[in-house]
């Protein structure tokens, strides 16, 4: 099913003062693709997957835009809608496994919650599938497996637990929100598989949210990149990393420190971090920006395409000033 | 440098002192309560009556110009006796929570810290005193040694202590397994000097909330003693004790109960105010202006 | 005697927890570890997490007691000292945590913070002029001295917590996994604060880390550790141009890499089984070895030269073809 985010933008009021959290972000996600959305700490990216599904606590926030999920428009519609929506035709994974499971229940009756929520089925039947998806995350002797509480697993084992729960309902939608950040890497690079086979298998599309541009390059077909907010660039990845135009996206890239090759100094994104609480005005990134100009700070930004399948906000990039 | 104002951010305490003096709350609670005890401290000099001299022939007496807050039924002077009575209060409550503290922080930070065997030997001890009934142990000490304010205090402050020492030990074991304890240890400093200079100041806050609440629990157990006959005897008053007189003759004479149970209530409010601006000014965290 | 050069000599050392209340028998979270350290050099420590490398950190800083083995820093055996000894070292081994937010004590000010480490009765306006300087090479504005840690973020943090372990003028500096909570962007400037301070003090550092490209930005020679030995151990570049042991060339083809045209081949080792935490005989990593051969069953590997290289050791029997 394709999700289609328009203007979507949430913001939280706090003793008398606004802080957004997310500005005005439009994108839309295709059947059966990976879209990996990358930023820092503070970027927006886990409030904007939060806010679509209406996970935000709505005193504080305030959600404003639309998101369509098929025909249904995620933010404008009944209690009652969202929450069929929410564990059954789009499911979440987060970072720490641990902490997402309920420490004192077996790993049977979580894994089997979503179903007997969502689908008329039996306790046994819900049971069979729940075992069934355990194998199919590669958890061997899952029968015995499903019957253990959630600290008897290591951080992979609990975190293959967590996509089998996410899955059982064999969602359209499955978003990720740093999904191996607190493992190994070896360990990551079993789960990242697993979750390309698995979405091949079931036809679904994947939001990867993460700060690490690596998984990106490796996983995802498309990625917008987040800052305060905003999405500064989105590409087809390949593009990304070939033709990067942002001099954001340029900045991350460069600061990561190579694998292949050393380095004497690494390169610094200098300046002030952005401060959610100023209004802005302009490109956000420009008060850190070596390229930037006068213009920057006061022109509206806006996402453009500079070539097929290729948009970014960076105005001296439109204009020509930046070479690809 | 750029100069600072002087008191603002130096220190953590110097610091708390100029949060705690912006909490307008905190600082009329401790006015407040000053008030009341300069004025119990010079009781004397504000009344001409003496808390046990009666005058039986009036008997009790509504409030008035010549008694303030009127009198009882044996005719003694209300003002008077409250704030003689106060004088045992505080000094009963004030004192026996500072004895609480002191060995409470004490015993539950060596506790705490130590852990292991000292650990399990210290709270076994803590244990075991809380269940030794509380009033035969009094009444032990008063069989044993005079009747004195002093050794009510000690009793007191010995049973109240076993809570915060408790409370103190497990935050206490918890900070323990922050590294900035670690980075402490890893400095070289001695065991006192992690305690008093990395640990103590982290745990103020649920130290002074309990400590606050253990002043007026304390003046209500010395009303409870002094009801048996093992506090504070008659003639002489505490709060408790007006407190008691007054409910029995609440009907005839409300007076009776409304003083002592205003003042109580009063220092109830303003304990409970400095605690909480204790608290939020031993907190860096909490807003700066 | 031992070789002056040296600064920091670790010889056969393995720790192991007592295992509590369950039947379990103590697990070996370090097992006959050596590696020495010469003055001015970083060793970068490389492993997945519970393999050993924090407790071998803090074994070295004696937070932890080892089982057998000697640790010896600038000629002094650290093993056998009382804690009376001990204290005045401490200083001379400074530790930077992973997390910036409970490192720091909430209730002190900067100022504080970083001046504990001065040793001796100091003016306060000398303490100042010192905490300006040392705040000034990390890269923080003297002016916050008076602010408390909540006021700084997460990077900012750390750096005041370099500051303070450089401020004990320390012999040694351990860093367990001082960028690893951190942003791409907030860890390249504290992996450039360590790097010049590092360099124009002449620190010697253990840098422990999962992530191995920080590693090789930071430091010098790498050991690999793998269920609590170390399983490699080089030069960091002829480690990460030739690594010889299948354990390390596992970890190296795991790291994602940004460049979508490098296709990388699937990650051969087989899935990690906690609960063959090997008590055998053999190598700790036949159970995961995609090129395991009979011998490796039986046989614990020693550390070996590999290659040609210098200080290039691997301890895999089929590195011997």
């Amino acid at each position: 099913m394709h999700l289609d985010i328009k203007n979507l933008s949430a913001s939280f009021h706090l003793r008398g003062s606004k802080v957004n959290a997310v500005r005005g972000v439009s994108l839309s996600i295709a059947d059966g693709k990976t879209v990996g959305i990358v930023g820092e700490s503070g970027s927006g990216k886990t409030v904007l997957s939060l806010s679509f599904l209406r996970l935000l606590p709505t005193p504080p926030a305030v959600v404003k835009g639309n998101a369509f999920f098929g025909n249904l428009d995620l933010i404008n519609c009944s209690d009652r809608e969202i929450r069929s929506i929410r564990g059954n035709r789009i499911s979440m994974i987060f970072q720490d496994p641990l902490s997402s499971f309920n420490p004192y229940l077996r790993l049977s009756q979580q894994l089997t919650e979503p179903l007997l929520c969502h689908q008329n089925i039996s306790r046994k039947q819900a049971l069979e599938i729940s075992i069934s998806m355990l194998s199919e995350t590669g958890i061997c002797d899952p029968h015995k497996k499903i019957t253990c509480y959630p600290h008897q697993f290591s951080g992979g084992m609990l975190q293959r637990a967590m996509i089998a729960m996410a899955l059982v309902t064999k969602p359209d939608m499955l978003i990720a929100d740093e999904p191996t950040t607190a493992l190994d890497v070896t360990t990551q690079a079993q789960i990242l598989s697993l979750m390309k086979k698995l979405q091949q298998q079931y036809s679904m599309s994947i939001i990867f949210i993460t700060h690490n541009l690596g998984i990106v390059a490796g996983f995802c077909d498309f990625v917008h990149v987040m800052y305060a907010g905003m999405i500064l660039e989105s590409a087809q990845t390949r593009l990304l990393f070939k033709n990067t135009a942002h001099p954001y996206t340029k900045a991350l890239i460069r600061s990561v420190p190579s694998l292949h090759s050393s380095v004497e100094q690494l390169y610094v994104i200098g300046g002030p971090p952005y401060d959610p609480s100023q209004p802005l005005k302009g490109c956000p990134f420009a008060p850190r920006c070596e390229f930037c100009v006068p213009e920057c700070f006061n022109e509206q930004i806006e996402l453009t395409e500079i070539e097929p399948e290729h948009k970014t906000t960076c105005i001296r990039v439109k204009q020509g000033e930046l070479c690809l | 440098m750029k100069s600072k104002p002087l008191l603002a951010g130096n220190s953590l305490w110097l610091e708390a002192l100029s949060r705690f003096s912006h909490n307008r709350l905190a600082v009329t609670g401790l006015v407040f309560l000053l008030l009341m005890i300069i004025f119990c401290i010079s009781a004397p000099l504000l009344t001409p009556y003496t808390y046990d001299s009666q005058k039986l022939s009036s008997g009790a007496t509504p409030p008035g110009i010549s008694h303030l807050m009127g009198t009882d039924i044996l005719g003694r002077d209300l003002f008077t006796r409250l704030l003689y009575g106060g004088r045992v209060s505080f000094s009963v409550g004030l004192c026996a929570t500072l004895v609480s503290v002191v060995i409470g922080i004490f015993w539950g930070s060596v506790a705490g810290w130590c852990g292991g065997k000292v650990d399990s030997i210290m709270m076994r001890i803590v244990d075991i005193a809380y269940a030794f009934p509380f009033t035969i142990f009094v009444i032990i000490l008063m069989v044993f040694f005079q009747r004195s304010l002093l050794l009510l205090f000690l009793a007191i402050g010995a049973v109240e202590w076993l809570t915060m020492a408790r409370i103190v030990r497990g935050q206490v074991m918890a900070l323990r397994q922050q590294e900035f304890i670690d980075a402490a240890i890893g400095l070289g400093l001695s065991q006192p000097v992690i305690i008093i200079r990395h640990i103590l100041p982290n745990i103020t806050g649920p130290v002074i909330i309990y400590a606050t609440l253990t002043v007026p629990a304390i003046m209500l157990l010395e009303a409870f003693l002094s009801f048996l006959g093992l506090g504070v005897q008659p003639p002489a008053s505490s709060l408790g004790i007006l407190i008691r007189e007054g409910t029995e003759a609440m009907e005839e004479y409300p007076w009776l109960l409304l003083f002592p149970g205003a003042v109580l209530s009063l220092t109830l409010f303003s304990l409970n105010f400095i605690g909480d601006g204790l608290r939020d000014a031993l907190d860096p965290k909490s807003s700066r202006e | 005697m031992s070789n002056t050069c040296n600064l920091l000599e670790v010889k056969n050392l393995s720790v192991s927890f007592t295992g509590n209340s369950r039947k379990k028998n103590g697990v070996k979270a370090v097992r006959d570890v050596s590696f020495t350290l010469k003055k001015g050099e970083t060793l970068g420590l490389v492993g997945e997490s519970g393999c050993g490398k924090t407790t071998l950190g803090r074994t070295i800083t004696r937070f932890q007691k080892e089982n057998s083995g000697s640790i010896n820093l600038n000629g002094i055996d650290l093993c056998h000292l009382s804690p009376s000894q001990l204290r005045p070292l401490r200083r001379q081994m400074q530790m930077i945590f992973q997390n910036p937010y409970s490192s720091l004590n909430p209730r002190m000010t900067v100022l504080e913070i970083i001046a504990e480490p001065f040793s001796g009765k100091l003016s306060r306006k000398y303490k100042i002029s010192r905490v300006t300087d040392l705040m000034v090479q990390c890269g923080l504005d003297p002016e916050m001295m008076r602010k408390f840690p909540h006021e700084f973020s997460g990077g900012q943090r750390q750096r005041i917590a370099i500051a303070r372990a450089v401020a004990a003028d320390p012999m040694l500096i351990i860093a367990d996994e001082p960028v690893s909570s951190l942003d791409v962007s907030v860890q390249a400037q504290i992996l450039n604060v360590l790097k010049s301070l590092r360099d124009t003090l002449e620190l010697t550092m253990l840098f422990i880390s999962h992530d191995l490209s920080v590693v090789r930005y930071i430091s010098q020679k790498v050991a690999v550790m793998y269920q609590g030995s170390i399983i490699e151990t080089g030069k960091t570049e002829d480690l990460f141009k030739n690594p010889c042991h299948p354990y390390t060339r596992t970890l190296l083809d795991a790291v994602p890499v940004i460049d979508p045209d490098i296709i990388k081949h699937k990650v051969k080792s087989i899935l990690r089984n906690d609960s063959d935490i090997s008590e055998a005989t053999g190598c700790p990593f036949c159970l995961r070895c995609p090129e395991v051969k009979n011998i490796c069953k039986s046989e614990f590997p020693n550390l070996r030269k590999c290659g040609i290289e210098e200080c290039h050791f691997v301890a895999c029997v089929n590195n011997d073809q």
